[in-house]
């Protein structure tokens, strides 16, 4: 399983998995954007590069998730492939990801709009070799 | 598996009425006040646990305003909850207390020490008696000390366990278990306190005990007389002034004795002719640094004076030594000239020597030597902050300082009196327990009249026990520099004589082992238990080495500079930490003291709780329900059309970025410049339409290139725009509906939406600036990161004010274009313009918003920062927020339902004044989203034909799933939720709209 949505009263809520933090990073990404729309309908037409670090693994997820809700308000970009390409240099994290997607249009089937990432219960486990992702979106 | 959603309050809850529930603030740790929850039996127990839990998270924040408030239409949100409601203070202060450093000075035993703002000390148990003292705090963000009033006195009994906490540097304090004290990591219980993690702050100086004083006169009319010979004028402005007679209890004297202790020393007075007036004048001029001069005009200003003249002038002057030598000083000097003639004659009067101080003789005033010890060190600390030496180390001494020197010079005959001056301050020392090791005399310079002239110098001793008797008791006043620099030396001697005193204890005890006749190995073992090097015991015990300071040093001490970087504030400041030693629980008296001050570090923004400024606004039409019966599907069609809605969204407005940056600082005031919408429209929305305090420089690019093509959009979720309907019986206040231009059948427009992609970016680029400096700047501690925030008065804070500023105007101008399409949209369909259709506007209100605003507490009025979020603004009549147009009535309050229940709009009334003029703003989700999709996602076709087919509602969604999650049953009942807030007397209903068409997200 890649991701799941969990019962939030207000916002989504969703776990996201991986088998290392590339996957988890690029499952997070997938969870968000589908809970905005339909993604099987987005086709990878538009590519996007990004480049971020941090020293810190929870902010760098929380930046790049926040990366998608830019691209998705400043430029009505979606993406649905996704890739994410993370490494450890001394404390500090740098992640590279390509994102494939195209412009929303109106045959799309919208589900909500995200407006903000929230640090609420947000969090990143490790158990053994697995890695789960929390967030809940602000809509 | 997902997560089920519990149900209903936790059991700590207590009833306070049918409608206030209270959730004490013994329900989590670090609640510094009690949440209450206004909300009938039936919605609490519907309230998912996420409500309580984040309520009581946020009756944790610093500086929050009693009690937290959670509206009935409360749900889980994030950091706050929907429907949070709290307030925090935006003006007061911090205190201190001896030993460690608490926000409240909340139950600490009666004999723990409190200096007083002048340097003395009291105890606390004696505060009862001498009320009018003020106490020393330690104002956090500025790392400064200020003085506070108490303002809350209490004596308890004790409750629960007591502890004594002991420092390494020996400080003591017995405190209850909830007393907070303030550490490394913000403010911690002394249950919480951890050894080796946390860090106590403390501040070192000890100060002497405070005397009361009699109302013995040191001053009259004749002394004035004397020096003046236009005496008449002066004495007046000094009786005016409380200044004369002046007598020892006089609550001016302590300020005047510090002024005269710095004059003294770098100060100049004198009387001369005024070229500019043409006639001899009174002046004084004070030398030092800028923020040392400030202190002394604040101080005027407590004596009555003004003073403002500073000036910085740069200097080259030639110094002749004795012998022949020249030696050129170059710098310069900042002075504070003070003008007024009857203040100069007063401190003259008192003891200022007047006119070049090498050629005029100076003296101990009389009045100080016969005054109680605490006006003695006011009088010597002014002067050793102008001529006593800072503390300071010889180049290959890294645990010792030099001995302390005070010197002065004067002409060769003034020698004499010079001597016994000096002689006079060395007995003064004396009755603070502070030696001094010789007064000698070196060949001086020759003064500016060319007359040779002779320094003496006082030295101190240098031990340690001396050091901090001067540093301790004195310090220094009027010089910040030394001040902390003493400050820091002091802690760094105490610190060492406290390990010293531990190893004489051990060495002692080996001594005693000795003569108990074990044998060295043992004896060395027992030493090096306790962290006492062998070697050590053995030079003792067995070579008879005495001096064992030197010896041990590198073994056991940090050189000063280690222990600065240890100890000390990163950017210098009024205290210093302290490792926690032990925490132990102790028997005490019964009755223990509680005084609260309150603090200014605790003012602050808090972030995410405020991010959409979404609002709401209600537009009338004067058509009837039968008049548009017959357009609703094609309004409804037109408008889902025209006002984009929706993931996204561009909007019709189409402005480039530098045209926004103007819809940021202007608001709806910018969108009616534009021609969308009426002048009329901004009376009837808060803040007429603009928060002025907006500055786009504090706001990211991302944040713009988010928003300037939103203008104009719903948005999705909760975000609509609904057609709604008037029935008679829906009417619960006709006069007020009738005044605010409701009428039975009549058909209105509400509409919901906020600030869009723009004021989300805001809050998330703030978000990460606050987490980041929250507790390394300001020591703020959350439970929650979605709680980060800063001190409303820091940059930080400032900066996210003035940007959220710049959300809230988005949000109004968004909501004035959307008003005026939906005008255009009318107008088109009923061939008629919307002025003949009656469209005015009722109100515009935020319901996501921070405000600063006036609040009685306790009988006094108080500047809050109220943060409401998914709460709207409840002005009780009469308050000026209120547009002049309802002011009477109370503030306008628009609440927005679920789709099959309906909507209200409510007037605020005069129990508002309990919640921070605070009540609900919609009837609250009950049912997660991915439920309601879950439930009503499959037929949800269905389900809106037959509100159509059943129900003549009629809905547009831009997402099937997005209706399903907006069902009316995923929604609490709205009118359990406004009869709640009228039984709580916060807002009355004055007319409930029900759904005919709804445009969606």
């Amino acid at each position: 399983m890649k991701y799941k949505y969990l019962d939030h009263t207000a916002d989504i809520m969703f776990e996201a998995y991986g088998n290392s933090l590339n996957e988890l990073f690029e499952n997070s990404a997938l969870a968000t954007e589908e809970s905005m729309v339909n993604l099987a309908q987005i086709k990878p037409k538009l590519k996007k590069e990004i480049s971020l670090e941090n020293k810190n693994i929870e902010y760098l997820l929380f930046d790049f998730l926040g990366e998608l809700i830019y691209f998705k308000d400043a430029e009505l970009l979606l993406f649905s492939k996704i890739k994410v390409d993370i490494k450890k240099e001394e404390k500090l994290y740098k992640l590279k990801a390509l994102l494939k997607g195209e412009k929303l249009r109106e045959e799309h089937e919208q589900k909500v709009d995200v407006k903000a990432i929230t640090f609420h219960k947000f969090e990143i486990k490790k158990l053994k070799e697995k890695y789960s992702a929390r967030v809940i979106l602000d809509i | 598996m997902e997560e089920e959603t519990r149900l209903g309050p936790p059991k700590e809850i207590k009833k306070i009425s049918d409608v206030v529930w209270e959730l004490p603030s013994s329900f989590k740790k670090g609640m510094r006040v009690p949440a209450r929850i206004i909300a009938s039996e039936k919605l609490i127990k519907e309230m998912d646990s996420g409500v309580f839990d984040q309520i009581s998270n946020v009756a944790t924040l610093p500086g929050i305003v009693n009690p937290a408030y959670c509206m009935p239409d409360g749900h889980w949100g994030y950091g706050f909850p929907i429907g949070g409601v709290a307030a925090f203070d935006v003006e007061n202060e911090g205190v201190i207390s001896p030993g460690g450093i608490g926000f409240d000075v909340n139950c600490i035993n009666g004999d723990s020490k409190i200096i007083g703002e002048y340097g003395y000390t009291v105890l606390i148990k004696d505060f009862l008696n001498n009320k009018h003292i003020n106490t020393k705090s330690i104002y956090f963000e500025a790392q400064k000390e200020i003085s506070t009033k108490p303002i809350l006195f209490l004596k308890k009994e004790i409750g629960s366990k007591i502890f004594e906490i002991k420092t390494k540097s020996d400080y003591k304090i017995v405190a209850t278990t909830d007393h907070p004290f303030y550490t490394n990591e913000g403010m911690i219980k002394v249950k919480d306190l951890i050894l080796k993690k946390h860090f106590l702050a403390v501040y070192p100086f000890d100060g002497v005990p405070y005397e009361a004083v009699n109302d013995k006169v040191i001053l009259d009319e004749d002394n004035i007389k004397k020096i003046s010979p236009d005496h008449k004028k002066i004495v007046n402005i000094l009786k005016e002034r409380k200044l004369l007679p002046l007598t020892l209890n006089s609550e001016k004297l302590p300020i005047l004795t510090k002024l005269i202790g710095f004059l003294s020393g770098d100060g100049w007075l004198g009387y001369s002719y005024n070229r500019k007036r043409n006639r001899n004048q009174w002046a004084i001029r004070a030398i030092g640094k800028k923020e040392n001069l400030l202190q002394i005009i604040d101080d005027l200003k407590k004596l009555g004076f003004k003073a403002s003249h500073i000036k910085t002038k740069s200097y080259s002057s030639t110094v002749k030594e004795i012998g022949g030598n020249k030696r050129i000083i170059c710098g310069e000097s900042t002075q504070l000239s003070i003008t007024s003639q009857s203040l100069a004659v007063l401190l003259h009067a008192l003891g200022v020597p007047k006119k070049n101080k090498s050629r005029n003789p100076i003296f101990l005033p009389k009045w100080i030597k016969e005054s109680p010890l605490w006006i003695k060190r006011l009088y010597l600390s002014g002067l050793f902050g102008a001529e006593m030496s800072s503390p300071i180390q010889a180049k290959n001494e890294k645990y010792r300082f030099k001995e302390p020197s005070f010197s002065q010079n004067k002409i060769l005959a003034l020698e004499n009196s010079l001597k016994e001056f000096l002689q006079e301050i060395k007995d003064l020392l004396k009755e603070f327990n502070i030696d001094c090791t010789k007064i000698y005399k070196q060949k001086g310079v020759i003064n500016k009249f060319g007359e040779e002239t002779i320094k003496i110098i006082l030295k101190l001793s240098s031990t340690t026990d001396n050091l901090i008797n001067l540093w301790g008791k004195i310090g220094f006043e009027y010089c910040e520099d030394k001040k902390r620099l003493s400050l820091l030396s002091l802690q760094y001697l105490k610190f060492k004589k406290a390990i010293l005193n531990k190893i004489d204890t051990i060495v002692e005890n080996s001594f005693q082992l000795k003569n108990n006749g074990l044998v060295q190995a043992q004896i060395l073992r027992y030493a090096e238990d306790n962290n006492v090097s062998s070697s050590l015991i053995k030079s003792r015990l067995y070579n008879n080495c005495k001096n064992i300071e030197t010896r041990i040093s590198k073994n056991f001490f940090l050189s000063f500079n280690e222990f600065i970087l240890k100890y000390g504030l990163k950017n210098g400041g009024d205290y210093v930490w302290d490792e926690i030693e032990s925490i132990k629980e102790v028997e005490d008296s019964t009755e223990v003291y509680d005084f609260t001050i309150n603090h200014k570090d605790h003012n602050f923004i808090a972030n995410n709780f405020i991010i959409s400024n979404c609002g709401m606004r209600l537009l009338l039409t004067n058509l009837t329900y039968d008049q548009f019966k017959p357009h609703l599907k094609n309004i409804v069609d037109t408008l889902f059309k025209r006002v984009p809605a929706g993931v996204g969204g561009e909007g019709f407005v189409k402005i480039d970025k530098q045209e926004f940056l103007k819809v940021l600082e202007g608001g709806a005031h910018w969108a009616v410049k534009e021609g969308y919408g009426w002048e009329e429209d901004l009376e009837v929305t808060e803040l007429n339409g603009k928060a002025d305090w907006a500055d786009v420089s504090k706001i990211s690019k991302k944040a713009i290139d988010r928003g300037y093509n939103q203008i104009g959009t719903l948005g999705s979720g909760n975000h609509y725009l609904e057609i709604q309907r008037v029935k008679e019986e829906n009417i619960f206040d006709k006069k007020l509906a009738k005044k605010w231009g409701i009428f039975p059948e009549q058909i209105v427009i509400m509409f919901h939406t906020g600030s869009r992609g723009e004021g989300h970016q805001i809050a998330t680029d703030y978000l990460r600036v606050f987490l980041d400096v929250m507790d390394r700047k300001y020591n703020i501690k959350i439970l929650d990161r979605e709680l980060a925030c800063a001190p409303f008065n820091s940059p930080e804070g400032q900066d996210y004010w003035r940007a959220m500023a710049c959300a809230v105007n988005f949000s109004f101008a968004n909501r004035q274009t959307i008003a005026h399409r939906i005008r255009e949209v009318f107008s088109e369909i009923f061939k008629k313009d919307a002025e003949s259709l009656g469209m005015k506007q009722v109100f515009d209100i935020a319901h996501n918003r921070a405000s600063l605003e006036e609040h009685k507490i306790d009988g006094k009025n108080k500047k809050l920062l109220i943060h409401r979020k998914g709460a709207t603004a409840a002005y009780y009549p009469g308050r000026k927020e209120i547009p002049k147009k309802y002011r009477e009535d109370g503030s306008p309050i628009i609440i927005g339902g679920s789709m099959s229940t309906g909507s209200y709009l409510l007037a605020g009334t005069e129990d508002s004044k309990n919640t921070f003029c605070s009540t609900a703003h919609g009837s609250g989700r009950t049912m997660s989203r991915n439920k309601a999709a879950r439930i009503f996602g499959k037929d949800i076709k269905k389900y809106l034909d037959d509100l159509w087919k059943e129900k003549g509602i009629y809905i547009r969604s831009t997402s099937l799933r997005g209706a399903a999650e907006e069902t009316g049953e995923s929604y609490k009942d709205i009118n359990e939720v406004i009869k709640s807030t009228h039984l709580a007397g916060i807002s009355k209903p004055v007319v409930r709209f029900l759904p005919i068409g709804n445009c969606k997200g």
